[in-house]
């Protein structure tokens, strides 16, 4: 059985209608990545999984339960992690709180501790208020909240958006290490070929259908330029 | 010398009053934005409870607010989680006219229920004692306690703030509600939670409320634009900020009165007025917002 999965997704902002009928399974353990250009509605699929956004009765299964229509902060109950796009650390509180805040209700294998030897730059930086960390440390943290949570299923929104490719290399570096914990992770990217680089799966997202799905190694180069760009 | 010294000292110990008024509000409005204006009515409310239970339950009034302090609490879970979190959106507006209508029925139900006689509650001599300071000065012990009560309340929310579980939560939630959603804070219980500890504070003001002076179920109103002022000079989203603006206001209309009596209710506005023109965001605004 699939630790996740959608059947028939869909998702509206009002009356527009931003996801038609998306069915993702991700397995336990596995990395899925969910490419596409913007606005093909993978930040919306992801807040939807996630319960950010309302989703129709039986679309979102999560360990073999019905979770659709359920509030974020009880899918986290249950190791639904969502690392929102553009980190969105609490201003107010420092890099230390900002982790332990992501333990408030679910908390496991991962400790302060084995946060800031995954990203020892976090323990230097640990009482400083989150607004002084620079982009990639910032990421860095909001994925350690994250891991705070003990995530069975650790969903990533465009993490490597705006930065530098080395340090975008130094986050992706730690995505093993999370995945050796069991974790399941799903990330959206639009970097074609980071995404497909890490993954033991992806799916392309075309103006909120999905238009392609496969293994890395058995997509084309057509294949992909074709579900991305739909020419 | 003296007389300013004593007028001084007495509106720094009035402003610690006006402080346990305001930091309810500032802590309310701090975390989820909502103008209660139905504040000074729940604490006048907070008062006739405690005045119910020392009259006709034959209780002594200390014990009576040890009784009203969690009842407040509870009531303020409530409000909150049943009624006002259902006003909070993008529109200010809801709140404002909720609150607005509840300040109007607390007024109606505490007229109909205890009439428009003034009240007191009962505290037996400690209410007319005094402590000698030489030099002519005394202080009033009801008005000390209520001084030296502002500053345990407003110390104890910043450790609540910053060194608790809790307080991580509260601020987060502050900070960014769907985002504090993403790392498990029920933001709908957080904000009733908020909204307990708020009435919580709103008896303890109330205690020395109706103790130090008369009220009327009319009284909450003006209590109310005390604290709004405290809450402006202080800064929004600062407690010590909060009891410095209480103090100002304090000072301001005592010292008013010692010019003419009529003007202590005035000094006090034109000294928030003063400070509105002057330091518009308050005395310790928050870094952000």
């Amino acid at each position: 059985m699939a630790l996740l999965e959608t059947r028939d997704l869909t998702a509206f902002y009002g009356d527009f209608q931003a996801l038609f009928g998306i069915s993702v399974t991700v397995e336990q353990g596995e990395t899925v990545a969910i490419i596409g250009a913007n606005g093909a509605g993978k930040s919306t699929f992801l807040k939807t999984v996630a319960g950010l956004l309302p989703s129709t009765p039986g679309s979102v299964m999560f360990d073999g339960a019905d979770i659709s229509g359920t509030k974020a902060y009880d899918n986290l109950a249950h190791g639904l992690v969502l690392v929102p796009e553009g980190r969105k650390l609490f201003p107010s509180l420092s890099v230390e709180e900002n982790l332990l805040v992501g333990a408030h209700r679910r908390s496991g294998k991962w400790t302060l501790a084995r946060i800031y030897e995954l990203f020892p730059v976090l323990a230097v930086r640990r009482h400083q208020p989150a607004t002084t960390l620079s982009g990639g440390q910032q990421q860095m943290c909001a994925i350690g909240r994250g891991l705070m949570g003990d995530p069975r299923a650790l969903l990533c929104d465009e993490i490597s958006l705006g930065l530098a490719p080395i340090v975008i290399r130094d986050i992706y570096a730690a995505l093993p290490t999370i995945k050796a914990e069991g974790a399941a992770i799903v990330i959206v990217e639009q970097d074609i070929v980071q995404a497909l680089a890490v993954s033991d799966r992806v799916y392309c997202f075309q103006e909120g259908r999905m238009t392609l799905s496969g293994k890395p190694g058995e997509l084309s180069r057509e294949a992909i330029h074709t579900a991305y760009f739909g020419i | 010398m003296t007389a300013a010294l004593d007028t001084i000292l007495q509106g720094v110990l009035l402003g610690g009053l006006y402080a346990l008024y305001a930091a309810g509000l500032s802590l309310i409005f701090g975390i989820m934005r909502l103008v209660n204006l139905a504040h000074g009515d729940l604490i006048v409310a907070a008062a006739y409870l405690m005045l119910a239970l020392a009259q006709y339950a034959g209780i002594d009034s200390v014990v009576a607010f040890a009784i009203a302090l969690p009842l407040m609490f509870g009531l303020g879970y409530v409000l909150q989680r049943y009624l006002l979190n259902r006003t909070l959106g993008e529109d200010i507006l809801p709140p404002l006219l909720v609150t607005f209508g509840l300040s109007i029925v607390i007024q109606n139900a505490l007229l109909e229920g205890f009439s428009a006689n003034t009240r007191r509650l009962p505290i037996g001599e400690i209410a007319n004692q005094s402590l000698s300071l030489g030099g002519g000065i005394a202080i009033g012990i009801m008005p000390l306690l209520s001084f030296v009560a502002a500053i345990v309340v407003v110390f104890g929310l910043n450790q609540l703030f910053y060194r608790t579980r809790l307080g991580r939560a509260l601020r987060a939630t502050s900070d960014d509600t769907e985002t504090a959603q993403l790392v498990g804070i029920n933001n709908q219980h957080i904000y009733a939670i908020a909204m307990g500890l708020a009435l919580a504070v709103c008896a303890v003001a109330a205690f020395f409320l109706g103790s130090r002076s008369t009220f009327d179920p009319t009284t909450g109103p003006a209590r109310l634009i005390y604290a709004f002022e405290a809450v402006i000079i202080g800064g929004l989203g600062s407690l010590w900020g909060t009891l410095a603006g209480g103090i100002v206001v304090g000072v301001a209309q005592t010292v008013g009165a010692r010019i003419h009596p009529e003007w202590q209710i005035l000094s006090g506005h034109v000294a928030f007025l003063v400070v509105l023109i002057l330091r518009p965001r308050g005395f310790f605004p928050r870094a952000f917002d």
